[in-house]
């Protein structure tokens, strides 16, 4: 892949904190997704996710959080303009030029997630499918985030 | 003198000859060599001159231990300084020799090399490519392992299969937990490894020892290993006549080694026997005083050493860190038993060299020692012994060694200086990476920036955020451009992109009890719908943000931060949450780039969103300042609040981010007509200071209190607890003569940061009562106006103080810092 091909798209973002054991689903490992009627539940804390849906299903995706969970303490926040993503293909190896985490695809599996840094810019990493690695970033940080990874696929060798 | 022989040399491919130039001449190699050999096997064997006593130098060694032949690359690509050893020969390379110091080459001068960076994990890595590090490796990778092997050399022999062998990378630094950065070098690349390993192995082998006697730095001196390897790996006799001196027996393996390749070996010397007994004529003289492990990764972690005296130097103790193994010779295995001999005895020993990159003799550290130093800390530290470029992988051991006997001690009374990285001189534009220039720090654009842009914003930096600071129109000054965007919003509306303040969501059955720990105001007792501002304090008492705080439900805030404390706030919180207070059932989440915020403020500012399109009531009966509402505008579902910091009647409207560029055409669109003028941070500055209200950060430096700012009013009383609540009780809080804010009314525009004096008696130096925190032309009033740190300035008003500068002697009028609108009249339009 190129950094030119990279297109942000857009995706339903909600943050959930709550306890546990009072959610809707079952909760997915550390650093890892599960799916939940077709959204992806992403591990960012042990009591924090990040529940990722088609684009505009963010009121549907809200409003059944808050059903599941009435009457116990939680925060649950729409955070959809927050962050965007990009759809990386076979990019774990450029990734690695800016982020500390294993990257190694025998080891960073399908599924798995974690928050680090590209370079100077936060990301949420998601592992779609082997190889599919989806960023999301600030929005504020496309253009660094972008230009960081043009520069570094320059310099590969 | 040096030759290339007719055969041998397992490195080179002699079907490959390579051209290079050194020191202006046009010289031919092979591939394979180093500059090093290729220069030995042209008869070059000295041509490199010392730094400080300008001696002749020559090759004296064939690895990185290198004390002498030091050059600069120009071509293909630039080195400032390297060893001539470490340089792998390429076509039309092109070196000059350096005498210790590099050049910093001119901007432009110089080839351009990529730098890239690339994280890697491994569960082993191995430092050193030698037999112990390649057997460490393979037995690694058999277990399962990702083993990585690193080697500074250009070539490894043998490299193991299933391992990731890196040829031409040092391990520059090893770090706790296993955190190794290496640097790969190649004609077009420079790469930073930073390498995670579960375990580090050192198999960074020994370097052999010289000895210190008078002459021991000429040309034609070279480590006995060394001269072997020239003719074992490139093929090349570092000399015919050759005389050796050795304290172990594997010097004298070394001139077998130079004696099968057709040397003359004239003589042999050992320890004890009087060298002017034997005066003989040689062009290459071997030295071999024993090995020293290489062990500057291993100390640089802490780990020690304990002294053999059967090899005669200092091993590794095992007290080094878990994860961190030494291996092989750099264990001290395999390494030949030696005397344990430093110096040849003399009256004079004003040429024994020692460290020969920093010319220092043993008559140099005999001058430490008599001037009272004991330790080799302290003697490093006096004759700049082993801080050259070399890091005085020759001079280490040998200096600790002749301070020890000089001393009268035993040779394990103390070892070498302690080691630190980078283990070789690195360049930062390689530690930069792709991090420099644009991408030094990000850059953080708005949704609306583009917008900006387009129509013609100058741009400032606030923290990594870019804020439009002002839109000349034409070719408008910054001084035009502020006066029409000031009176723009003085007398009709403007329109500011606010979307860079943080923005926190503050939830749970604690919140308000929370904020209330956090902010000096109460928090607690705000209705739903409405806004309050808040000071945020250091545990000092000191002002450490501002904000405001939307109650948007019973258990529900969205709290403001500056735009450069966002993610300060954000961490203090969690810090405070997590740490202290547990108890509390808060959750806090940042959505600061969820909603893009339209600010819209003047008197016009009603009739602009009226014409925009909203369903909410915009009457001050029905909406009024410090509230907020949920509605539309432009048919955007928003959130606008009634806050200002301009002092006009103001709307900050906040939409969905993806909404927001286009919330922002809708209202410039509908305002047009009312005179809405985009306007940046400089006229926000202005119009703020002409309301006297501060920026945190600006008028407040770490060094100033509510009160201080004449904002006591905002610290509640009784007896609940606030951060910094306790420290505003201390005496120095309490001081009658503390610096206040104050307005100026001087007569022409004072620079920030003036100080400003009671008298001016001209002469220096003046007892200074204050300084200037913000000044501004204000277009409003028609005059500059200023704020200012004074001390006791509330008592001041009316007094005349004076700023004394380069230019003359500024004077101006002491004022409340409030300059327009003192009754507070104009924000509800």
């Amino acid at each position: 892949m190129t950094a030119e091909d990279l297109v942000a798209i857009e995706r339903a973002q909600v943050s959930l904190r709550a306890d546990p054991r009072s959610l809707p689903f079952e909760p997915p490992d550390p650093n890892t997704s599960a799916t939940w009627s077709a959204r992806d539940i992403l591990w960012l804390g042990p009591d924090e996710w990040l529940v990722v849906g088609e684009a505009g299903s963010e009121g549907s995706i809200e409003r059944e959080l808050r059903d599941a969970l009435a009457g116990q303490h939680h925060s649950i926040v729409d955070v959809s303009a927050n962050r965007i993503a990009f759809d990386l293909t076979d990019g774990l190896d450029l990734l690695a030029s800016g982020c500390g985490l294993d990257l190694d695809p025998n080891r960073w599996l399908p599924r798995m997630c974690a928050q680090s840094l590209f370079g100077g810019a936060q990301v949420i990493l998601h592992q779609l499918d082997e190889r599919t690695t989806r960023a999301f970033v600030r929005p504020s940080f496309a253009g660094y985030f972008v230009e960081r990874l043009r520069i570094s696929a320059s310099v590969r060798s | 003198m040096s030759r290339r022989l007719d055969a041998g040399g397992s490195w080179i491919d002699r079907s490959k000859p390579l051209t290079f130039r050194f020191d202006g001449e046009e010289y031919q190699g092979f591939e394979g060599d180093t500059l090093a050999s290729a220069l030995l096997a042209n008869g070059i064997i000295a041509g490199f001159t010392s730094p400080i006593l300008d001696r002749p130098r020559g090759v004296m060694t064939a690895g990185p231990e290198e004390p002498n032949a030091f050059v600069e690359i120009s071509e293909p690509w630039f080195d400032a300084i390297v060893a001539a050893t470490m340089v792998e020969l390429v076509d039309g390379l092109v070196a000059e020799p350096r005498a210790g110091v590099g050049r910093l080459p001119d901007p432009g001068e110089t080839p351009s090399v990529d730098a890239a960076n690339r994280h890697v994990h491994v569960e082993t890595l191995v430092i050193g490519g030698g037999p112990a590090g390649r057997r460490a490796a393979v037995a690694a990778a058999s277990r399962g392992d990702r083993v990585l092997l690193v080697d500074e050399r250009h070539r490894i022999d043998h490299p193991p299969e299933g391992v990731t062998v890196l040829p031409r990378t040092t391990a520059i630094g090893v770090y706790d937990d296993g955190y190794v950065v290496a640097h790969e070098r190649s004609t077009t690349l420079e790469r930073l490894w930073h390498v995670r390993a579960a375990r580090v192995v050192l198999a960074t082998g020994a370097h052999e020892r010289f000895v210190a006697f008078a002459g021991n730095d000429r040309p034609g001196v070279m480590l006995a290993s060394a001269a072997a390897a020239y003719v074992d790996r490139f093929g090349v006799l570092p000399g015919d006549r050759v005389a050796i001196f050795t304290t172990n027996d594997a010097g004298l393996e070394s001139a077998d080694a130079l004696r099968a390749s057709g040397a003359d070996i004239v003589h042999t010397l050992g320890v004890g026997e009087d060298p002017s007994a034997a005066m003989v004529d040689v062009d290459l003289l071997l030295v071999s005083g024993g090995w020293n492990p290489n062990l500057t990764l291993w100390r640089s972690m802490g780990g020690g050493l304990r002294y053999s005296r059967r090899l005669a130097t200092f091993r590794p103790e095992d007290v080094g860190p878990p994860w961190l193994e030494v291996v092989g010779s750099a264990d001290g295995d395999g390494l030949p038993a030696s005397e344990a001999h430093w110096l040849e005895p003399a009256d004079d020993y004003s040429e024994h060299f020692v460290d020969l990159q920093r010319d220092q003799t043993v008559a140099d550290i005999a001058e430490a020692l008599d001037a009272g130093l004991v330790s080799v800390e302290h003697v490093k530290r006096a004759t700049y012994i082993g801080t050259a470029i070399d890091q005085g992988r020759t001079s280490g051991v040998l200096t600790a060694a002749i301070v020890n006997q000089l001393l009268g001690a035993g040779p394990d009374a103390q070892g070498p200086t302690g080691a630190r990285p980078p283990t070789v001189p690195i360049r930062y534009a390689t530690i930069a990476g792709p991090d420099r220039g644009d991408l030094l720090d990000p850059v953080r654009r708005t949704r609306i920036h583009a917008w900006h842009g387009e129509r013609g914003a100058v741009f400032e930096d606030v923290g990594q955020w870019k804020r439009p600071r002002y839109f000349p129109v034409g070719a408008e000054t910054m001084e035009a451009a502020v006066a029409r965007e000031c009176l723009a919003v003085r007398n009709a509306a403007g329109v500011l992109d606010a979307s860079t303040l943080g923005k926190i969501e503050v939830v749970g059955p604690d919140a308000a009890a929370f904020l209330d720990r956090m902010y000096t105001n109460r928090m607690s007792t705000l209705h739903v719908g409405s806004i309050r501002y808040g000071f945020m304090l250091g545990l000092d008492g000191m002002v450490a943000d501002d904000g405001v705080a939307m109650r948007l439900g019973e258990d529900h805030f969205l709290v403001t931060t500056t735009t450069g404390n966002a993610a300060m706030v954000l961490d203090r919180f969690e810090e405070w949450l997590q740490t202290e207070w547990p108890d509390l059932r808060v959750y806090c989440t940042s959505v600061t780039e969820q909603w893009t915020d339209v600010a819209v403020a003047g008197p016009q500012a009603r009739e602009v969103l009226d014409a925009a399109g909203t369903d909410i009531d915009l009457s001050s009966e029905a909406f009024p300042f410090m509230t907020f509402r949920d509605g539309e505008v432009a048919g955007s579902p928003v959130r606008v609040a009634r806050v200002s910091f301009t002092g006009e009647l103001s709307y900050e409207i906040l939409v969905d981010g993806r909404r927001g560029l286009e919330l922002w055409e809708a209202v410039m669109n509908a305002g047009t007509p009312f005179g809405l003028t985009p306007y940046g941070t400089e006229a926000m500055h202005v119009l703020r200071a002409e309301k006297g209200f501060v920026i945190v950060g600006q008028d407040t430096d770490g060094t100033v209190t509510p009160d201080d700012l004449g904002m006591g009013w905002i610290m509640r009383k009784g007896d609940s607890d606030f951060i910094g609540r306790r420290s505003l009780r201390r005496a120095d809080v309490l001081r009658q003569d503390r610096k206040q804010l104050v307005g100026l009314l001087p007569n022409e525009l004072l620079p920030e940061g003036a100080q400003l004096v009671e008298e001016d008696t001209g002469r220096i130096p003046m007892p200074m009562i204050g300084h200037v925190t913000s000044s501004y032309t204000s277009a409003t009033l028609g005059r500059p106006i200023a704020l200012a740190m004074i001390q006791r300035g509330r008592a001041r008003y009316g007094e005349t103080v004076f700023a004394p500068l380069p230019g003359g002697t500024i004077s101006t009028e002491i004022v409340p810092p409030v300059f327009y609108d003192l009754e507070g009249t104009r924000r509800d339009g």
